[in-house]
C-alpha cells in the first residue's frame, strides 16, 4: 500500500513533508530508508562522542568538527527520517525550512555578535596602579587597584649554617605543621655532636675515678684522725693527708662542672643537628621560595628566609592607595567590593581595616595607604591577584 | 484533471490567464496555481511550519545559553557536571526512538495493527528512557547544588534541556492518544494524518537533540 492510492490524495506529485513516496515501492524500501538513516546517524553520533574526547586531533579544531558533524547529522535526519528532499515536490517544505534556518542563524549570530561586542566594551580598561575617583557628585565611590595578600604569613629561615641537600617545598606547595620544608648538610652538626658526647663520656668517666680517689682519701683521712688523736701518728702527716682530700674534692667539683658543660654542649650540637631539617611552622601554602640545591645559608638575622609559607583558611589583606581627599570618607570599617581578573563575573567584599597615618608625598600630593580586609572563604583568592577596589563613601 | 481544479480554474467568469489545457502549462504551473492541495498535505505543511517555529523557538535558548555558558559565578562549568556516558545512552535511546516511530508510521500506512502497535510501545519507552535519565541528571545537579538557581550558566542549561525534555514529555503524552485513537477508531485517513504529524514532531525533537548533545554536553566538556 502506498501513499498515492490514499482516496484523499488529489494530488499525486505534490508531498507532505515526512511522507515517504512508495509509488509502486514495497514498504520493505521504506524499511530500509529507515535503517540507513539509523546507521548514518549511529556513525556520526560515535565520531562526535570520539572527536570530542580525543587529544588526537589539534584541540581548537574540535568545536568545528563537531558543528560540521551536527549539521551532517540534521542533513541525515533530514533525508532520511523526515523525507526532505531537494526534488520539485518539495518545494514548499523546502522553502519553510531555509526561511527557519535563515532565521536561526540571524538569531544565533546576533546574539552572540552583539553580546561578544558588549562585553568588549564593558571589559575593565588598563591596569594602572592609581587611585580614581568617578567624578560627579552622584558618584561618590572611590575605586583603587591593590594587590591581595595573605593576612599571616610565616618566614622560614635558617637557624644553622650550612649547604642545603634537599628542597621539598616549591611556591604553591601545601605544607601541614611540621613537615619538612629542606634539609641542611648535617654530617658537621653529627661530628660535632659525636664529638661532644665522647668528650662528655671520657669527662664522666674521670669523675667517676675522681670521685672514687676523693672518697679512698677521705677514708685514709679518718682512719688518720683516728691514729692521731692516739698519737701514733705525726699532725705533718695529718695535715698532708687533708690537704689531699682537699685537692680530690676540688677536682670532683671541677669535673663535674665540666660534665654539665659538656651535657650542655651536646645538648647544643644536638639542637644543631635537628635543625638541619627545616620544618613549616604552620600549615598553609608556600608562597615564595629563594633557595636552591647545593646553596650555602647562613642563619644571620639579615638574610632572607628561605620560604615565606601563608596560613591557610584566613583573611587576605589589600593594600591600596587613596588621595587625603578621599582618605575623609573613608573610615575605619567602611565597606569595601573589589573585584578579581581571574573571577570576572564574582563580587567580593571586604572591610576598611586600616588607613596608615604617615602619607606618601608624590608631586605634592598625599596619597594614604588604606588595608582592606576580606574573608577568603572558599580560597578563590590567591596571593599576588590584582583587586579593582570599589569603597562607597557615605 | 479534478473537479476541484476545474472548479477553480476552467469556471472562473474572468478567465484568468491561463489556458488549462495545454500540456505545456501542465507541466510549468506552479502548485498554487494547480488548486487546491490534499487535506493531507495541507495539515502535514502547516505542522511542518510550526515545527520550524519551534526550532526557531529553540534557537532563541541556544543563544542565550551560548552567550552565558561562561558566566557560572564561581559555580561548576558544564565540565565538572555533565556525564558523557549517560549522554550517550539517552543520544542511543532517543536515535532508536526515531527509528521505532519511523517504523510505526509505516505500520500504520500498511494499518499492520501488531507492527503500529510494537513499534509505538519501543517508542514510548526509549523515550521514558530518555526521559527519567534526564530527570536522574537534573536531580542529581540539584543535590550538588547546581540547580538553576546557582549560576546564569546553569540557569540556561536547564531551560534550554528541560525545554527539550517537556516536548519530550508532551510527545509521549501524544503518542499515547495517538496509540488510543487508533486502538478506537482505526486507520481513518484523519487519524493517519496525525499520526503523520506525530512522527514529524518526533523525529524533530531528536534534531533538536544533535544540537544540543553537540553544543552543550560535547562543546562543553571536549579538551
Amino acid at each position: 500500500m502506498s501513499y498515492s492510492d490514499l482516496p484523499n490524495d488529489l494530488h499525486p506529485t505534490d508531498i507532505a513533508p515526512g511522507v515517504q513516496r512508495l509509488d509502486g515501492a514495497e514498504i520493505a524500501e521504506g524499511i530500509r530508508n529507515y535503517l540507513v538513516g539509523l546507521a548514518l546517524a549511529t556513525l556520526l553520533t560515535i565520531v562526535s562522542f570520539f572527536i570530542s574526547g580525543t587529544t588526537l586531533v589539534w584541540g581548537p579544531s574540535i568545536p568545528v568538527a563537531l558543528v560540521v558533524l551536527a549539521f551532517a547529522q540534521m542533513g541525515v535526519h533530514l533525508v532520511f527520517f523526515l523525507h526532505i528532499t531537494t526534488g520539485p515536490d518539495h518545494v514548499n517544505n523546502v522553502m519553510a525550512l531555509a526561511f527557519g534556518v535563515l532565521i536561526v542563524l540571524l538569531i544565533l549570530a546576533g546574539s552572540l555578535w552583539i553580546m561578544a561586542n558588549m562585553n568588549y566594551n564593558l571589559a575593565p580598561t588598563g591596569e594602572t596602579m592609581q587611585m580614581q575617583l568617578e567624578s560627579g557628585p552622584e558618584f561618590r565611590a572611590v575605586t583603587a587597584i591593590g594587590v591581595i595578600a595573605p593576612a599571616a604569613t610565616a618566614p622560614v629561615a635558617a637557624r644553622v649554617p650550612g649547604v642545603i641537600t634537599s628542597v621539598r617545598c616549591d611556591a604553591n606547595t601545601q605544607v601541614k605543621a611540621g613537615e619538612p620544608c629542606a634539609a641542611i648538610d648535617p654530617g658537621p652538626y653529627k661530628i660535632a655532636a659525636d664529638q661532644s658526647e665522647v668528650g662528655l663520656k671520657s669527662a664522666e668517666a674521670q669523675l667517676e675515678r675522681d670521685k672514687a680517689n676523693f672518697a679512698a682519701k677521705k677514708a685514709a683521712l679518718e682512719r688518720q684522725e683516728a691514729l692521731s688523736r692516739r698519737r701514733a701518728i705525726s699532725q705533718k702527716v695529718l695535715a698532708m693527708s687533708r690537704k689531699s682530700v682537699e685537692a680530690a674534692q676540688t677536682q670532683t667539683e671541677q669535673d663535674e662542672t665540666k660534665v654539665a658543660e659538656l651535657k650542655a654542649a651536646l645538648d647544643t650540637a644536638k639542637t644543631n643537628l635537628a635543625s638541619t631539617e627545616i620544618l613549616s611552622p604552620i600549615d598553609g601554602t608556600v608562597v615564595s621560595r629563594n633557595v636552591e640545591l647545593g646553596q650555602t645559608v647562613d642563619a644571620k638575622p639579615e638574610t632572607p628566609p628561605l620560604f615565606v609559607i601563608a596560613t591557610d583558611r584566613t583573611p587576605i589583606h589589600i593594600e591600596a592607595t587613596i588621595s587625603a581627599q578621599d582618605s575623609r570618607a573613608i573610615k575605619l570599617g567602611t565597606k569595601a567590593t573589589f573585584a578579581v581578573p581571574a573571577f570576572p563575573n564574582r563580587q567580593f567584599s571586604g572591610t576598611v581595616t586600616q588607613i596608615r597615618p604617615s602619607p606618601q608625598t608624590n608631586e605634592h600630593v598625599a596619597i594614604y595607604d588604606v588595608v582592606i580586609s576580606a574573608p577568603n572563604p572558599d580560597l578563590l583568592l590567591k596571593p599576588g591577584m590584582a583587586a579593582t577596589i570599589r569603597i562607597v563613601k557615605d | 484533471m479534478t473537479t476541484i481544479e476545474a472548479a477553480a480554474g476552467r469556471d472562473d467568469p474572468n478567465r484568468l490567464g491561463h489556458d488549462w489545457e495545454s500540456p505545456y502549462l501542465q507541466h510549468t504551473l506552479g502548485h498554487a496555481e494547480r488548486g487546491l492541495a490534499s487535506k493531507r498535505i495541507i495539515t502535514a505543511f502547516g505542522f511542518w511550519i510550526f515545527l520550524v517555529s519551534d526550532i526557531i523557538m529553540f534557537s532563541a535558548f541556544f543563544a542565550t545559553y551560548a552567550v552565558l555558558v561562561g558566566n557560572t559565578a564561581g559555580g561548576p562549568s558544564g565540565r565538572e557536571l555533565f556525564n558523557l556516558p549517560n549522554v550517550a545512552l539517552e543520544t542511543a535511546f532517543l536515535l532508536v526512538s526515531s527509528f521505532t516511530c519511523g517504523l510505526a508510521s509505516i505500520g500504520a500506512r500498511a494499518h499492520s495493527g501488531s507492527w503500529f502497535y510494537g513499534a509505538m510501545a519501543a517508542t514510548f519507552i526509549l523515550g521514558a528512557g530518555f526521559l527519567s535519565i534526564e530527570l536522574r541528571e537534573f536531580a542529581s545537579m540539584a543535590a550538588r547544588g547546581a540547580g538553576p538557581t546557582r549560576s546564569a550558566f546553569l540557569s540556561a542549561f536547564f531551560t534550554l534541556v528541560g525545554c527539550h525534555g517537556l516536548h519530550i514529555t508532551a510527545g509521549l503524552l501524544w503518542l499515547l492518544t495517538m496509540m488510543a485513537q487508533v486502538f478506537a477508531k482505526g486507520y481513518r485517513p484523519e487519524i493517519l494524518r496525525r499520526m503523520l504529524c506525530f512522527s514529524l514532531f518526533w523525529h524533530a525533537l531528536d534534531i533538536i537533540w544533535v544540537a544540543i548533545f553537540t553544543v552543550v554536553y560535547l562543546m562543553g566538556t571536549a579538551q
